[in-house]
């Protein structure tokens, strides 16, 4: 790096972490002096009874709430507008996000329609969103997606077949309550899956060109701290040690790379999530050591140390970091290729035009050229 | 500061923002509750009849409009926001608006406020009359004009149709037939007709506001007060300059002559002023009227001089018939003197006797102002002085006794009753009294419209034999017809002396036919 006082900005939500933050939600409702609260939330939340938990509590203090939860993973631009348009009818003032990426997502694209007056399409790209969203609190349940805590939404546009990325600091949420104990009824294929979120999230964030050294701090942490949980936790899926840790290397993922921005493991995942509706954690995973061999190059000495940090000590070079994630891959059972979750080899030049337009590409430690991300799908497939 | 135990685990849980209240973003209700007073304003003004428009000084455009501008102009609020002061007024109206503003905005601050009219188009091209207010105003380091617009349809409709009704009323003024001016509580001219306008030669525009009694000088070459000024003024002085001023209640009247009206001709005027009072009885001006009664005057003064040529005329009758009787009782009083006949003598004497009772009611007559009625107590001393002058009697030898009410009677009562007595005084003295020696008490007394006469002597009385309805003597016969004549009663009493007593009612003058 040239300059090692590049200017950089970190900006990060109010958060509380800890046993029990679920249930600062209703002292945050009062000091935003809430009239009615547009709970947002998915099927699986509401299966599995931390939904009933959240709206007791809103109901022993008197909250009035609407709860929306029609949403899917990768949340579609059709669910955020009608997320804005009973938002709106149901005269709500306050947004509550429960769960995982999905439903976090989906309520920071209803804050920004309900607040900006325009639909969720046109904040696709950077800094397009000119008025905050309202209230909006949120409470993570999965280990991974860090929206809690960053500025990107992804919402999937279901006609043109494409994964928006909206990145705006105005994305980011006022309140993030980040309780472990919601990611204890995480089953453990969802737990990996999230957990290679982090992952990915906390190398990328560390190998952007955007990186500083408050971000690599957190960058570091969150990979030390999934090396050290990840296998212990799957193995004691109950344990909220494990849990906590987990949890908390998301929340430093999350601060890493809502500021230090992604990379092309993120650009190929959208693309991915896209075209073809694939999930986002998986995602990351059958790229991550693909896009290492392509950037390694470029930033040696960085994913030296994520390999140092992951313990990978056998080998010290681009072999020994690769061969490190493909084994815990297969150690923690996420080893499918693309063309085992349904990607043919003719999807490629269309998956790779779409990656190439992706805001992640402008941080990766290189700029790659089409050919590159074609060649890369190839290797994934 | 001191803390507790206690007190520094909740410090602590503050300071670490674990605190019941500890929030970074707080400013959110606050913000709502201040957007939620600016939607509430919003709607206030919304409320407003009269339309709000926000002008952008730098780009012309209106940059805020309250909902009742769409009402009043047709165009979607959107649309106006697009649109600029050009596209609802047209281009003279602009320019002259522009200059109003550029003077607001030149001084580059707020300058108070402006009032100015315009004819807004609405979309579907109709002109709607208004009233603007405008007002400079800084916000965000931007020049703004804030105008509020009143439609004025309404309100110029009513000044129309009042300005019309004014007209009206100022025509109707106009044409009225007398000369007519009104003045104000300064005394200065509001109002001058045609009429005026003729009579004076001073036209309406000339005079109209002019003050210091401009109004006298068509009259009289001079700033005076006239009968107006009378009005709630009691100077004697004003009130001398008139013959003579009656006031009704408070309506003054007069009537003079003036010299230099009508070009010099002048003429009678009949002077009428009023004040004008308002709905509360406050005087607010003065209203004069003028009549020319010249035509009438001239009639009045024919009639004057006629009714002056009738009653001449009159009194010359009246006097010649006391000539022509006096010259019978001439003639009677030559003939009395070549007769030796005492019986025949006191016929004649008799005759002259009646003459001239009926020639002195024709010589009271005549000296009377009326011609109908006499003095009648004049007249009986008269009579009386005159048959005791006939009958060579003195006072000395038969007193009279005058007890005559000063009564005036009409020549149809006055010629019968001089008649009757006439002929019971000169009775009386021919037979009452053979000794040359007596008194005559004569009474005459009204009551109401009964009247009451009364003739008494102490004399020797008349015979008993006498009926004075059935007299045989001339005499008594005339006295007899002359009371039926009158309609009234006649009685006699002869108990001590005579006493004749007749009561009637004075006769109303008789239509002849």
């Amino acid at each position: 790096m040239d300059n090692e006082f590049e200017l950089r900005k970190f900006v990060a939500p109010e958060f509380v972490f800890g046993s029990g933050a679920r249930f600062l939600l209703g002292r945050y409702l009062k000091n935003f002096e809430a009239k009615k609260v547009f709970l947002v939330t998915d099927p699986g939340i509401v299966s599995s009874g931390w939904l009933d938990e959240i709206i007791g509590a809103l109901e022993s203090e008197d909250y009035e709430y609407e709860i929306y939860s029609n949403i899917k993973s990768n949340p579609r631009t059709e669910e955020v507008m009608e997320g804005a348009r009973v938002y709106e009818s149901k005269r709500c003032d306050v947004i509550v996000a429960l769960g995982g990426g999905s439903p976090m997502d989906c309520a920071k694209g209803i804050g920004i329609v309900t607040s900006n007056k325009k639909h969720i399409n046109e904040f696709e790209g950077v800094d397009k969103v000119s008025m905050p969203s309202p209230p909006l609190i949120c409470i993570p349940t999965t280990a991974g997606s860090s929206a809690d805590v960053s500025q990107f939404a992804i919402i999937s546009d279901r006609v043109r077949k494409v994964k928006m990325a909206i990145i705006s600091k105005k994305l980011v949420p006022d309140v993030a309550l980040i309780d472990p104990v919601t990611t204890r009824t995480l089953n453990r294929y969802m737990t990996v899956c999230t957990a290679f979120d982090i992952l990915s999230h906390a190398m990328e964030a560390y190998v952007s060109n955007a990186s500083s050294p408050i971000t690599d701090i957190h960058s570091i942490e969150a990979i030390n701290l999934f090396s050290s949980n990840i296998i212990p936790c799957i193995n004691d899926l109950d344990n909220i040690q494990f849990r906590g840790n987990l949890m908390l290397a998301s929340l430093h993922a999350g601060l890493a790379f809502s500021n230090a921005s992604l990379g092309l493991v993120h650009a190929m995942a959208h693309s991915l999530g896209g075209l073809k509706d694939l999930p986002h954690g998986e995602c990351n995973a059958i790229l991550l050591e693909h896009v290492v061999d392509f950037n390694f190059s470029s930033e040696p000495g960085r994913y030296l140390k994520i390999a140092k940090t992951l313990g990978f000590n056998d080998l010290n070079d681009k072999y020994g970091l690769i061969n490190g994630i493909v084994n815990l891959k297969i150690e923690t059972g996420v080893n499918r290729t693309l063309k085992e979750i349904g990607v043919e080899e003719k999807d490629i030049p269309e998956l790779a035009q779409r990656a190439m337009q992706d805001p992640c590409i402008a941080t990766n430690p290189v700029i790659p050229k089409k050919i590159d991300v074609e060649e890369i799908f190839k290797n994934a497939l | 500061m001191h803390y507790e135990t206690d007190d520094w685990d909740s410090l602590r849980d503050k300071i670490i923002g674990l605190g019941e209240s500890s929030i970074q973003k707080s400013y959110y209700p606050e913000l709502k509750k201040r957007l939620g007073e600016l939607e509430r304003f919003r709607a206030l003004l919304d409320q407003s009849n009269d339309p709000i428009f926000l002008l952008e000084i730098s780009s012309g455009r209106f940059t805020d409009v309250t909902k009742s501008v769409s009402e009043l102009l047709g165009y979607p609020n959107e649309k106006m926001l697009e649109m600029t002061l050009k596209d609802l007024v047209n281009n003279n109206e602009m320019m002259r608006i522009q200059l109003i503003l550029n003077e607001m905005v030149g001084n580059n601050e707020s300058t108070g406020k402006k009032t100015f009219s315009s004819v807004f188009n609405t979309v579907d091209s109709q002109k709607i009359p208004v009233e603007i207010s405008a007002s400079v105003v800084n916000f965000s380091d931007a020049l703004y004009i804030v105008m509020v617009v009143r439609d004025i349809t309404e309100r110029e409709k009513a000044k129309k149709a009042f300005e019309e009704s004014e007209q009206r009323l100022t025509d109707i003024i106009d044409f009225l037939p007398d000369a007519t001016f009104a003045i104000d509580q300064d005394g200065k001219v509001i109002a001058w007709n045609r009429a005026i306008e003729e009579m004076t030669g001073t036209k309406k525009e000339d005079i109209i506001g002019k003050g210091d009694h401009a109004y006298s000088v068509p009259w009289y070459n001079e700033h005076r007060p006239v009968l107006i000024d009378l009005i709630g003024n009691n100077d004697s002085e004003y009130i001398s300059k008139y013959k003579y001023v009656k006031k009704d209640g408070k309506t003054i009247y007069s009537e003079v002559f003036v010299p230099s009206v009508y070009n010099g001709r002048g003429a009678y005027l009949w002077v009428t002023a009023s004040p004008l009072l308002d709905s509360k009885g406050q005087q607010y001006g003065a209203i004069e009227s003028v009549r020319d009664i010249s035509d009438r005057k001239k009639v009045e003064d024919k009639i004057k001089k006629s009714l002056d040529e009738k009653e001449t005329l009159l009194r010359e009758i009246h006097h010649r018939v006391k000539n022509n009787m006096q010259i019978i009782s001439s003639l009677l009083n030559l003939q009395i003197e070549y007769e030796n006949l005492d019986e025949t003598v006191g016929v004649l004497k008799e005759s002259q006797g009646r003459v001239k009772s009926m020639a002195i009611i024709h010589e009271k007559l005549y000296q009377s102002s009326s011609f109908n009625y006499i003095n009648f107590k004049e007249y009986i001393e008269k009579l009386i002085l005159d048959i005791f002058y006939s009958y060579g009697i003195t006072t000395s030898a038969i007193e009279s006794v005058l007890n005559i009410e000063d009564i005036h009677l009409n020549i149809d009562t006055a010629i019968p009753l001089g008649l009757i007595i006439n002929e019971l005084v000169t009775n009386c003295v021919k037979y009452a009294f053979p000794k040359c020696k007596g008194k005559i008490t004569l009474k005459l007394v009204s009551n109401q419209d009964l009247i009451e006469f009364t003739i008494k002597d102490d004399g020797t009385g008349i015979p008993e034999d006498v009926d004075i309805e059935n007299s045989k003597t001339l005499g008594l016969q005339l006295v007899q017809n002359l009371v039926n004549q009158l309609e009234g009663k006649l009685e006699l009493d002869v108990n001590h002396g005579t006493k004749f007593k007749i009561t009637f009612k004075e006769l109303k003058y008789k239509e002849r036919i």
